[in-house]
Order: structure tokens, then sequence, then C-alpha cells
């Protein structure tokens, strides 16, 4: 799974050294990833619900006929957002191996080209826990910082194990807790 | 080994597999009924076919041990043995042999199992009985005395070659002339000298090709004499001697070892039989023993190699101080090798690469003298020499022969590896030494002989012996008899000839010419014809050069074939009329070819005529026929080779009548028999284009027209079908909206009423167009279905052989019987419920079926009854394994029950009988001490349970004490499509599998009552726990009215009732899996798509009861304060549950 995007990785335009990104929004926060590792962009349709499942998974949605998870990249990065009245409107769905997955964000925002020299690697102190590997670097434009992810960190790190291996009442118990 | 085809490879594992799984069968049905002929004769087929498919893979071992198989099966369709209990169980035993090895094949595309033990089995199972029969058969004149010389006659019992109508010279004194006797006897020492001279040469431990060569030689020319003093039975001895060297030069030349015996035990037969020979072999072993003393060469130079072996061997003991060294030392070199040896392989031809191996070589082979490593040293010696040709150019480097140096440089890698485990050499290097000097010899040789070779041909054909100064000398009679001999063997010759010019594989051609030339040889010399057998001689010279131009891959020139022949001609004017054959232009082959298989049929014709006269034993007379038939059909083999083989196939036929019309015991018969044959063989080549181009007939017979699919494919294939059936879904879903428009247009819009018809009528177009797209998509659907279908007996035909194991060593009899086996299956279920039956069938005879004693006791048959059965229920397939053994006794079961605290006595009387028989069912049951003998079953239950559970199966079991037991699993024909029940629960629409759905009730409030933080419903007097799947789910619940919905299931055995919002009905439903994180412990076993795109929830009813039951339990143990040990396992929690409910 890593290869695709370690390939991705490589297929810089090499003789601008640039990259291309597929810019996105959650709130207020602006976020990139990298276009090669994206398969495709949809609209938001009915997700519906699986109950018990972790509680970043926000439910299914059918995709041409294939039943795939979505997850809530919001929750998912912890990005509280009080104003989350606008409910979400797009589903990107990256080529992660043979598990597809959609993430559920805010908005979609053009294709960015930056030249490798200008991303940054992470601080470090955001890395430091294991559970932010997925941030791959950031990049400034203009006045803001556009933060560089890697999704296959997103959904398998981990994390993901450890949610994996949780019993389920415990889920249960931390969702009875959430909802009271 | 090297020689395994491995294009043909898959085709023949696939093949063989199912003329494997058709043999067991049928070796099953014959240990039923042993004297049915019919089954044999399927056999037979069968394991002709394994064998005739591992030939042309090249697999050795099982075409090795099919054809031994295959000779028995001979015997016992012949009726010349009996078909028994432990042959058949030998037969299976070689089957599963040749199973284990394809399984091998499969996995390494090598044959690691050896066969040879059971081929010795085999050997004395054939060749005892090849004594009995001779035994027991008539004696017939002068074969009496013979016969007690047999049976007395110790050497030959037990013994691998034998040859069981030994008689003893001085028998074949008195019948033959003295002085032609002498001639024979001379003649015969000095060939036999020549075979002890090889068989010492084996007792040293090194066999090489070329040894063989002479050994088989002479064995070739005494038999020809032997031939020619009419001795049949030696004659027979030696036919079988020289099949044997063929063998064994065949497995040879793959590089496996032969056995040193094989030449040493003949010769004993051979001293036996001829007692003059004793001095001979004793001058020899003398001689030997001198020789290898002085260390001398004793008549070859690759005898020199062999005492080399010996001495270094002899004269070393490994140096263990130097051992650690060399280990290092050689490791790092072999590293390097292994690294030329691949660029080797990229840049053939590169001499520096050579000159480095070379020196990597030497350096280990230096090391290893110096060591004491005799093998080692040896080894590497070899690969220098071969090297050191490669250099020089004298040897092309070609793939073959990197093949070599790698094989070479395994060897050494093996070797020093057990040096370092064991400080011994273990693995012999012999083989590959062997095949070393089989190529430096060869090689060597070549170089030298290819300058000469037409020198020598001027030269021969230049001092052509005269027939004239033949004729007088002799004496007429004998005469007679080698001009007949010499006719007979140049039309094979002249043949051959006609054959070697039109043929690819002109090795073969080119040794059976050779093989005829040494027969003319040796008759010569009978006859005294010296200069007759130098020119034989020659010519052998020429046509073995030839032969060995070939193997090296050139172009010979076979010129002089013609030459010789003609010179032959000149010689015998005789031969003129046989001439017309070698004249044979390319065209004309085929008709010519035609005419040699008559004119050899009439061979065998003649012979089988002339041999009642000369020797009155019936049955060597067969051999001789055998012999000839051997000959006939290598002969044809390759000169058909242009011809289909399915024609091959029944010439073979042919043969096989014509073998065993011989084996009646009028010859005449045979031979009035014959011209019928010779006319049909003449048609079959006539027509052999015709042939090869239809269709094979006779195996049409059982054979199922069909295509391998990658079930990959027919999966794909599947899900693009359900997802067809979900648009059609779509669609009517559609077509009910458009009626509603209508409608609403009509009713309330005001649409016109004309306007109104037009959409009606073309809402009622699409209705039409829908259904019909209904009907196509569920043809469809049932069509790709069907794909992976397959009959249930695919299934049960694995049990007839367990059921076999299983009652072979106890007192039990069992008649096992299949019914509906053409009921079909899914292919995935198929698989999957092949352990869980295996399980129940063993259960069922194990504990189920009584032995003999106690069922004659207990007024029943001996024979225990067990039926397997299949059948179709609507969409389930049932299969029902019945037996009629003891049965399960309720009461044990109870007592169990209580005594392990699942139930407390109470309890346990309030189950019914049904409930009881299902407590074998539960974990806890089967894994700890089984209940008793009698009722001792349960044993891993509960795994076949939850298999079948896992399939969207259900098993019933249905028991009465003393009359017997039925399992009955319940299991639908897919996987990928369920029926269910589609409920709705707030917003969201789910799926309940409707094997799992008892009943579905409407209930108001009133009627559920709270007991214990349960809610409570009482049906039919039973009281069962309901929960409301909204809660469970944590969705909103939008039934406001006080009446609701309430699905009971069952699973388990456990009876619980979920409460709905709403029933919408029952649908096929196509299940998509759920990403596996989502899925674990959600209570879903997956999802399904419904018409109008949205998803649905399957309920994994098993998976959600028990988190209910556990959710339960925890909140009892919150609420009462309690800790209590939560009991994980269903069975126990909902036994708690159902204790408090009453």
């Amino acid at each position: 799974m890593a290869t695709t995007f370690e390939l991705g990785r490589q297929e810089v335009d090499e003789d601008e050294g640039m990259m291309q990104f597929v810019g996105f929004g959650i709130g207020k926060e602006s976020f990139g990833v990298n276009i090669l590792s994206v398969q495709e962009i949809i609209r938001s349709t009915d997700v519906t619900p699986v109950p018990n499942s972790p509680s970043f998974i926000e439910g299914v949605i059918n995709l041409r006929g294939d039943i795939i998870p979505v997850i809530d990249l919001r929750k998912r990065l912890k990005l509280f957002d009080p104003d989350k009245s606008q409910q979400s409107n797009w589903i990107l769905i990256p080529g992660i191996g043979n598990r597809i997955v959609g993430f559920i964000v805010d908005n979609v925002s053009e294709v960015l080209k930056l030249t490798e020299d200008s991303i940054a690697p992470p601080p470090g102190i955001v890395i430091a826990g294991r559970e932010n590997q997925y941030i791959q670097g950031v990049c400034e434009i203009g006045d803001q910082l556009l933060i560089i992810l890697d999704f296959e960190s997103v959904l398998f790190n981990e994390e993901y194990y450890a949610l994996k291996d949780m019993d389920y009442e415990e889920i249960n118990l931390i969702e009875e807790v959430s909802v009271g | 080994m090297a020689n395994i085809n491995t294009a043909l490879l898959n085709d023949f594992i696939d093949e063989s597999r199912e003329h494997l799984d058709e043999m067991e069968s049928l070796l099953l049905q014959l240990g039923a009924d042993l004297s049915n002929l019919d089954i044999l004769n399927d056999i037979f087929r069968t394991m002709h076919n394994v064998k005739g498919t591992s030939q042309l893979t090249g697999l050795d071992r099982i075409s090795r041990l099919s054809h031994r198989l295959e000779d028995l099966l001979d015997l016992l369709r012949r009726g010349e043995k009996e078909t028994t209990l432990d042959i058949v169980d030998m037969m299976i035993s070689g089957r599963d042999r040749i199973v284990v090895l394809v399984d091998e094949l499969e996995e390494s595309q090598q044959e690691l199992s050896t066969v040879d033990e059971l081929i010795n089995l085999l050997n004395i199972l054939l060749e005892g009985d090849a004594a009995d029969t001779l035994e027991t058969e008539p004696a017939i004149s002068s074969s009496a005395p013979l016969q007690e010389k047999i049976s007395t006659d110790p050497t030959f019992t037990g013994s691998s070659v034998t040859n069981p109508v030994l008689a003893t010279s001085t028998e074949y004194d008195e019948k033959n002339d003295e002085e032609l006797f002498n001639i024979f006897s001379d003649h015969l020492k000095e060939q036999f000298s020549l075979l002890c001279i090889a068989s010492l040469q084996f007792k040293q431990d090194s066999v090489n090709d070329e040894h063989l060569l002479e050994c088989s030689d002479a064995v070739q020319r005494i038999k020809s004499s032997v031939n020619y003093m009419g001795y049949d039975e030696v004659l027979d001895f030696l036919d079988d001697w020289s099949e044997k060297l063929d063998d064994a030069q065949e497995s040879l030349f793959r590089g496996e070892g032969v056995p040193a015996e094989l030449i040493d035990e003949n010769i004993d037969y051979m001293i036996s039989t001829f007692p003059q020979l004793e001095e001979v072999r004793q001058a020899y072993i003398e001689d030997l023993e001198d020789s290898t003393e002085q260390n001398n060469d004793i008549s070859t130079a690759v005898m020199d190699i062999f005492n080399q072996e010996e001495t270094v061997e002899e004269g070393s003991e490994i140096n263990l101080a130097l051992l650690d060294n060399f280990i290092n030392e050689s490791s790092e070199n072999l590293d390097e090798m292994s690294a030329l040896l691949l660029q080797l392989d990229d840049g053939i031809g590169n001499i520096d690469l050579l000159n480095r191996i070379f020196r990597i070589i030497h350096n280990i082979q230096g090391a290893a003298q110096l060591t004491g490593l005799a093998q080692l040293s040896l080894l590497t010696q070899r690969i220098e020499d071969l090297l050191d040709l490669l250099r020089s150019g004298q040897v092309l480097l070609d793939k073959s022969i990197v093949e070599l140096l790698y094989a070479g440089f395994y060897q050494i890698t093996l070797m020093i590896n057990e040096l370092q485990e064991s400080q011994q050499e273990v693995s012999p290097a012999e083989e590959l030494v062997a095949e070393l000097v089989f190529l430096i010899d060869r090689t060597s040789s070549m170089a030298q002989e290819a300058t000469d070779t037409e020198e020598t041909l001027k030269q021969t054909l230049s001092s052509t012996p005269s027939q004239m100064d033949l004729d007088d000398e002799n004496d007429h009679e004998l005469f007679s008899i080698f001009i007949e001999h010499l006719q007979e063997q140049y039309t094979e010759l002249t043949t051959c000839y006609a054959g070697l010019m039109g043929v690819s594989d002109e090795e073969e051609k080119l040794v059976d010419c050779l093989d005829i030339i040494n027969r003319l040889y040796s008759s010569a010399n009978y006859m005294g014809y010296i200069e007759l057998a130098h020119f034989y001689e020659e010519w052998s010279d020429a046509l073995a050069k030839a032969t060995l131009n070939i193997v090296q891959g050139e172009e010979p020139s076979l010129d002089f074939m013609n030459a010789y022949l003609e010179t032959l001609t000149r010689a015998f004017p005789q031969l003129k009329n046989t001439r017309a054959t070698p004249a044979i232009s390319k065209q004309t082959q085929q008709t010519e070819q035609t005419e040699t298989i008559i004119e050899k049929a009439n061979t065998v014709n003649s012979a089988i005529s002339i041999l009642p006269h000369k020797n009155q034993d019936d049955s060597s007379s067969k051999a001789l026929a055998d012999g000839l038939r051997i000959r006939l059909s290598n002969s044809l083999d390759s000169s058909l080779q242009t011809v289909s083989s399915s024609e091959y196939d029944t010439l073979n036929e042919v043969f096989d009548v014509l073998v065993s019309s011989e084996s009646e015991k009028a010859p005449m018969t045979a031979k009035e028999e014959d011209p019928a044959v010779i006319k049909q063989q003449k048609q079959e080549s006539n027509t052999a284009d015709e042939t090869a181009a239809r269709p094979r007939e006779t195996s049409k017979k059982k054979l199922r027209k069909s295509v391998r699919i990658d079930a990959d494919k027919i999966d794909t294939l599947m899900n693009q079908v359900g997802e067809l059936v979900v648009d059609r879904s779509y669609f009517f879903q559609l077509f009910n909206e458009m009626r509603d428009i209508q409608q609403h247009f009509k009713d309330t819009v005001g649409v016109d009423q004309k306007e109104v018809k037009l959409i009606r009528s073309f809402s009622y177009r699409l209705g039409e167009a829908i259904a019909a797209l209904g009907r196509t998509s569920n043809e469809l659907q049932e069509g790709v279905m069907k794909m992976r279908m397959l009959p249930v007996s695919h299934l049960f035909n694995r049990y007839p052989r367990l059921v076999h194991d299983l009652t072979s060593n106890i007192d039990k009899e069992v008649n096992l019987i299949l019914r509906g086996e053409e009921t079909e299956l899914d292919r995935m279920i198929v698989e999957e419920i092949s352990d869980p039956l295996i399980h129940i069938i063993r259960n069922a005879i194990d504990h189920g079926i009584e032995n003999i004693e106690e069922r004659t006791a207990n007024d029943k048959s001996e024979k225990g009854q067990l039926i397997l059965e299949a059948y179709q229920e609507s969409n389930h397939i049932v299969i029902q394994v019945t037996d009629d053994g003891r049965g399960l006794n309720p009461d044990k079961i109870k007592q169990k029950a209580v005594s392990k605290g699942l139930y407390s006595d109470e309890e346990i009387e309030r189950l019914s009988d049904r409930e009881v028989l299902n407590l074998i069912l539960m974990p806890g049951f089967s894994t700890a001490d089984k209940i008793t003998a009698t009722s001792g079953r349960g044993v891993g239950m509960d795994v076949v349970k939850r298999n079948i559970e896992t399939l969207n199966g259900t098993l019933d079991i249905d028991s009465r004490l003393g009359k017997g037991t039925q399992i009955r699993l319940k299991i639908p024909l897919t996987l990928a499509i369920i029926h269910a029940l589609m409920i709705r629960v707030g917003k969201d629409i789910m799926t309940i599998p409707l094997t799992n759905v008892d009943e579905t009730l409407r209930i108001s409030d009133e009627d559920t009552s709270m007991v214990e933080g349960v809610e409570v419903i009482y049906l039919r007097g039973v009281a069962l726990p309901v929960f409301r799947l909204s809660k469970l789910f944590k969705v909103t619940s939008d039934n406001d009215s006080d009446k609701s919905f309430v699905v009971i299931v069952n699973t388990d055995g456990q009876r619980i009732g979920f409460m709905v919002d709403e029933l919408l009905g029952q649908e096929e439903v196509v299940i998509k899996p759920l990403e596996d994180y989502v899925q674990e412990k959600s209570g879903f076993s997956g999802a399904t798509i419904v018409g109008d795109g949205r998803i649905s929830l399957i309920i994994d009813v098993y998976e959600l009861v028990k988190m209910t039951s556990d959710l339960q339990i925890r909140r009892n143990r919150e609420q009462a304060g309690i800790m209590k040990l939560a009991n994980s396992t269903l069975s126990s929690s909902s036994g708690e549950m159902s204790d408090r409910l009453h």
C-alpha cells in the first residue's frame, strides 16, 4: 500500500520540481494531499450510519454499487468546529491499495502546484505523538498555512489498530458518554 | 527431474486429479465387488490415462508407479490373478502416493516422495504371481521337469529380478546339437566376461552410462545367440534383463541412481543356468582384485576414475583440524562462484568468467583434497575437467551445461553444509559425477572420432565380405535359419532407416538401427562369418557416432546407412526382394509404413507358429511373443510419430488382442485371427489423418465438455449480475413512482383525460419493459449462479474413502449409501461444508454405529447403514446424514448438562427433547471429557454448528435411542444472494436473513411486561425476551402508536424477539461485504443496496443476540452492584437469562 504513495511522491515534475496537490478545507483550516493519491472526489451522498462501528466512521455510502465506509475527517483530525451548521459537502476518495475509504471534507479548492522546496517538514512538537504522523509537511501560501496530509496514515496508523482491538462494550460506553 | 515439461504440468495436475478421484471411487467399488470386470476395466483405463499423461509430462516417478499398477491391473483383468482386498488396498495406497506426488508437483513442480518401495512391493506381488500361475498351469510335455526346478529354486523367491522359467543347461545340452552348443557356450563366455567386468564396476559403487550401454549390448548379444539356440526360457529372462537395463540407463540419464545389484543378480542366474560361466566370473574377480591392488587400469579409462575414487576414499580420513578452515574458505569461494554463475547465465561464452570459475573450483578442489574430502574433491575435479573443456572450446557452453554447473555448485554447497553440521560427507555426489564424466567422455571421444568417421567408412565399404565365401562352409539348415533371421532384421532395419529420413527424433531411430545391427552381428558371429561380423561392427560404430552427433545437436550425415545397406544387399542377393522398402520417397512413406507394419505382424505370426514346434512350453511362447510385441511397438512408436497418438492407442489395443489370443493355449487360433487384425491395422494407418482429425470416440463416455475458468472471474461476473438485480429493482421503484405521478396528475392537478391517457400508456409500456428486464436478469442470475454450482457428488465422493478408512481397523461394518448426488451446490459451500461433514460422519461411525457384536445382539443387521443424502428444498440444499446406530440418549445428555453445571435439575426437566439433543452443540459439551461411550457424540459439534451458521445455514438433530440419528444441514443455495426480511427502524432499512426468522408478530404495548429490565412477551405460553432494535442501534424510532412489530429470530436454539418499526417485506438481496473494521462487533454481517440505491445493513443475528445478552449481563451486574464474572458464551448467558425469566 505504501508504494502507491511513494510512487506518487516520486512522480514529481522533474523539470520544475513541482508537485501537485488537491487543496481542501475543513472549517478554517486548509489541507492538501498529493493529487496522485486521490482516486476521485464526489459530492456527498446519503451516508448510512453503522451502529457500533468505530466513532470516526461516519457510516457507509454506495459508490456505484460498492459499499465503502466514510470517515469524517473533521472528527478524525479532532477539529472541533463550533460552526458545523453547514453539512459536509464533499467526499474525497483516495486510492489506498484495495481498501477504498471516503473522507468527508467541507470544501474542495483548486489544484495547487507547489515546489518541493516550499514544503517544510512539520514542526517537531506537532508530530511528537504518534497520532499525528499523518502530517507530511506544511507549506505557506500567502498568509495561510497549508497542511499536507498522508491519507494512508490517517486511516492506518496505530490508532486504527488500537480501535480495532477495542471491545465493542467500550465503544458503547464511549458513545453513551458522548451521547449523554 | 529436470525433464518435467512445465508447460504441460498444470494440465497434467488438473487432469490427473480428475482421474485419481474417479479411480478412488472405482477402487472402493471394487473393494465391495471384487469380481467386477467392468470396474477393473474402468480402473485400468484411468490408470492408463494417468500413466500416459505423466509420461508425456516427463514425470518419472508417477509414470513408473502407474506403470506397475497398470501391470497389476492387467493381470487382474485377464483373470491371471485373483482380486483380493489386499490387492485393492495395495492399489489404493499406490493411488494415494500418486496423489501425494501430484500435490507436490502443484506446490513445488517436483516429485519429492519416493515410489520405490511401492514399486518393489508391486514387483513382488507381480512376480510372485507369475510363479503362481506357472505352478498351477497344467504341465505341457517337457516343461514338467522344468517346473520342479522352479518350485525348488531358492534364488527366485522374493527377489525382485526373477525369471521363473529357469532351466539348467544340462537340459539344453541334451536337446541340442553338441557342436553348436560349444560354439554357443564360447560366445556366451565371451559376452559373459564383459558382463562380469561391468558387474564388478557396479560393485565399486559407480555406475555410468557407458557401463550400462556395454551391459545391454552384451545382453543383447547373448540374447540373439540364445534365440538361435532356441532356449526360449533363457531368452525370456534376457528380455527382461535388457528391459531393466534400458530402464536403468534412462534413469541414470536423468541423474538418478541405479541399483548396483541389477547386474549381479542376473549374473547369478546365468551362472546357475550355465555352470560353465562360474569359472569365467571367478577369473574376472581375481583379475579385478589384482588390478585394484596395483591400482592399475582394468580395461577402460573410465575404470580409472572409479579406482581413483576408491583409493581416495580408502586412503583418506577427513582431517578435522583443517575442516573448519576449509568450510570457511570454500563458503567464500562459493559465494563468488554463485555470482559468477549468474553472470555466466547472461553472458554465455565469456572466457574470462570461465577462467574465474575454474580458479575457484580449483581452489576448492585443492582444499578438499588436502582436507581429505574424497567425494567433494572428486566432484570438483570433474567440474574442473568440464570447465577445462569449455575453456578450450571443445565443448560449447549452452544452457544445459550451465545447468550442470549449477547442479555442481548446489551439490558442493550442500556437501559443505553437511560438513559443517556433521563433519561428514553425507550426500553422495556420484550421480552428478557420473553425469559429468559422461559428458566429458562423450565430448573427448567425439572430438577424435568425428574426424576419422568418413575414412573408416570408406575402408569398410571396400572390404565388404562376399557371400560366396560363406555359403559353402556351413551347414545348410543353419544357414537357412540365418538367412531367415537376416531377412527379418533387414526388413526392420530398412523400415527404421526409412523412418529416419522423415522423422525429427532421429536419435531414437538410430538406437533402433543400432539394436538391429547388433543382432545381426551376433548371428553372423554365430555362423562364424568373421568378415561379415566385422562389417557389422563397423556399421554399428558408424551408427553410434551418428547417434552421438545427434545427441550433440549436430546434423549427422546418414548417407553411410545407404551405402551399408547396399553392400549388404550385394552380399546377400536374397535380400533384394525386401529391398523394395528402402527406396522410400517421402510422399509414399505412409503406405510403406503400413506395409512394414503388416510385415512385422507377419513376423509375430511366424514366430508364433514356429514356437510350438520348437518347444511346447506355452508360457514361454507367450513370453517370446511379448518380447516381439515390445520390439514391434517400439519401432511402431517411432515410425508412426507423424501419425496421431490416438492411432497408436488403437494399435496398442490391437496388440492387446494379439497377445491375449496368444495366451490362449492354441497358438493356431491366434494365427487365424491375425489377418483380420492386420487388415484393421492397414485401415488404421491409411486413415490415420482422418482418425487424428476426428474426436476420439472411445473417450466420449463420461466426458463432459468443460472450460476451466478462474473462480475470481466468475465471482466478478456474479457481482455484476448482482448489480443488475439491484438496478432492476430501482427501475421497478421508478415505475411505481411513475404511477403515483400519473395518479397525482389525474387527481390533484386535474390534467385532461387525454393527456393522462398518454401518460398511462407510457407507464404501461414502461411496466412491460421492466418486466422483460426482470425476466432476463433473473435468468442471467440463475445462469451465473449455476456456473458456480457443482454437483454434490464432488463432495460426497470424498466420503466413501473416509468410511473405508474409519472402518478398516475396527470390527464395524458400514454400508455407505449416497443419494441425490446430482443435486447442485455452490462451489464455495462445497468447500465450506466438507470438513463439518467429515466430522459428522466420523461421529456417526465412531459413536453411532455399534460394532457387529452389539448389532447382532440388538437384532440389527451386521452391517451398519449410513445414508448421505442431498436434496433441494426451495432455495436451500438439505444434506442429511442418517445412521441406524444406537442413537443419542437424552437422559445421559441431561445428566451431563447438570453435572457440568449448565442447568439445574428443574431447568433440565423443562427442556423439550429437541432442546436436549441440541445441547450437544454447545461448546462446553464437546471439548471436555466425552459423555460416555454410548452417547459420546458432540466432539466438536459446536464447531460444525458454527461453520454451518456462517453459511447462513441451520443444523438439526433428530435421534431415537436405539434406532439411529439424523443430522440435517440446511444450507442456502448460494452465498452471494440471500432471502431476507426487510424491516425499518427509524429512517434506516435493515435486513434480517430469512433463515433466522421464525415468525413475525404485531403486538401492542400491553402485551409486554418487564422482567429485570428486559421486555418480555408471552407467546403461546413461553416467555420471550424482546429487544427494541432502535435502542440497540441508538436510532430514534418514529413509531408513536402503541402497536409495533416483532420479529422472532432463532439462533443457536435461542428465540429472541426484535421490535421494529415496520415490516417492509421479503426480498432477495445481494450481500456486499463491509470493511472488517466497520463490521467487527457491530452486529452486522454485511450490507445490501436496495432499489433506490440506499444501503441496508444486514443483521448478523447470531452476533447481535450475543451482544445483547452480554450487554444485559453487564447492566444486571451494574444494577445489582455485584461483581460477577462475566460469562461470555451465549449458552451460559442465555441460560441465566431464561433462569431469570421464569
